[in-house]
């Protein structure tokens, strides 16, 4: 019953709040440094030139977008089977944030896709899947708030998320089991990155920079969720209670 | 404790279920899923004949020509197997060059040449800056990428 | 100043480049603004909210 101890919401707020002043100014300083390295300091690519640059928003929000699926998956189903209290909110905080991510990720792989393929989108088995992706976090939120009944509509959204995480394997090694026109992985690969250190650097502190965005906003988010639901609990009181 | 229990074996057979349902349809749709053809599976036959394809490889070194009339290219596509014929009137990206990733969208003429109506570049995994590749290439470490992809 | 427009051409690639990491910004900065005016929102319904004193017991022993 250990992992019930941070389950108590208002816990978890007094928690939240003494941990957010440093993830968010962490997050504002790698997005800072991170922002510098990969405009001023970055090379120019060999063949890319100067549009390479695109990669340093590009890459981090794909990355964002399935690490926040993979993170509403697991709250869903930690919901799902231990009935955590918290896991519900994580998840429905979370998914509009993975929604923008995701419409980051094909946006400026558009901008990028139109110089240096040829053509602002294709269908591809990489960006296929990754559009699906983006209409399972929409899905998730119409779901999540389709009921009255606001835990029926977690749950059915908690399914979802959960069939829906076989897309995110899918994403990953689509440019390995079917060719595609998107390039194979520069950074994650088993004989390490292909990928020179002068550009890898500014990619991994934005790509951090990101993720501690990510971390103080679903803070923020949680937090909000607990309260609302507190709304929600003191209204019904009130009602009561006339 | 049963009752969670219960779920999470519910959980995980359903997540296994549903694996091996996706494994299926994606093997059954093998085809469909795959984005071009090399030159070798034209070679070999196993594309579609008469419709239009998608055929992809690498610009062949030195094959690419500029026809009279100003807005024809012609190229090879290869695989380093095999290699394919292409003609291609219109813009090409800013990422063709010889040597470097192609995918193109056209259909096989009757004397085995390749029509294209798109060419789109298709850029490899390698990210570096210039001053890289030029010491790379004085010191002879430097492996092209039309030898680096077997 | 020949400097600075060099630097916003990105070599040819600047309408590409930059609307890209202008939509970053716009997307990151939006989502924390949502979120912060979504709190200030439900924390002033909270505080308007009449609260019996009951119920405030009932939660501080949670």
């Amino acid at each position: 019953m250990n992992m019930h101890r941070f389950a108590n919401p208002g816990r978890f707020v007094r928690l939240a709040e003494r941990i957010l002043p440093w993830t968010g100014g962490l997050a504002v300083l790698a997005l800072g440094i991170g922002l510098y390295l990969s405009l001023f300091v970055s090379p120019a690519d060999y063949q890319q030139g100067e549009s390479v640059r695109i990669m340093y928003v590009h890459v981090p929000a794909a990355w964002m977008a399935l690490f926040v699926y993979t993170v509403i998956a697991a709250a869903s189903a930690s919901a799902l089977i231990w009935r955590h209290p918290l896991a519900d909110l994580v998840a429905r905080a979370s998914a509009p944030v993975g929604a923008g991510f995701t419409f980051l990720a094909l946006a400026t792989g558009s901008l990028w896709g139109k110089p240096m393929w040829g053509t602002w989108w294709v269908w591809d088995a990489r960006l296929t899947s990754v559009l699906v992706l983006f209409f399972l976090y929409l899905g998730h939120m119409a779901l999540s708030n389709a009921f009255d009944d606001q835990s029926r509509g977690n749950r059915a959204a908690a399914v979802l998320a959960l069939v829906g995480f076989i897309n995110v394997p899918i994403i990953k090694f689509s440019v390995d089991w079917w060719s595609t026109l998107h390039q194979p992985a520069s950074v994650v690969r088993l004989d390490g990155p292909s990928i020179h250190p002068s550009m890898l650097w500014p990619l991994l502190i934005m790509a951090l920079g990101f993720k501690l965005y990510y971390v103080s906003l679903l803070l923020l988010r949680v937090k909000g969720e607990v309260m609302a639901a507190r709304l929600r609990a003191r209204s019904m009181a009130a009602l009561d209670a006339t | 404790m049963t009752r969670k229990r219960r779920r999470l074996y519910m959980v995980l057979a359903a997540m296994s279920i549903l694996a091996g349902a996706a494994a299926l349809v994606l093997g059954a749709l093998q085809s469909e899923l795959t984005y071009f053809y090399s030159p070798t599976d034209l070679a070999a036959g196993s594309a579609p004949a008469g419709r239009s394809i998608r055929l992809g490889g690498l610009v062949e070194e030195g094959s690419v020509e500029r026809l009279d009339d100003g807005v024809t290219t012609s190229f090879r596509v290869t695989d380093l197997t095999s290699s394919v014929p292409v003609t291609y009137r219109g813009l090409l990206p800013d990422l063709f060059r010889e040597g470097q990733g192609v995918v193109t969208e056209g259909s096989l003429s009757a004397d085995g040449a390749f029509v294209a109506r798109e060419v789109l570049a298709k850029h490899d995994e390698n990210y570096m800056p210039r001053e890289v590749t030029d010491a790379l290439k004085k010191s002879g470490q430097w492996r092209d990428p039309t030898e680096a992809t077997e | 100043m020949e400097q600075m427009q060099t630097f916003l051409a990105m070599g040819g690639y600047g309408i590409f480049v930059w609307p890209a990491f202008a939509l970053t910004a716009v997307i990151l900065i939006g989502m924390l603004v949502t979120t912060l005016n979504h709190l200030r929102a439900v924390q002033s319904d909270l505080d308007r909210l009449q609260v019996p004193e009951q119920t405030q017991a009932q939660e501080a022993r949670q």
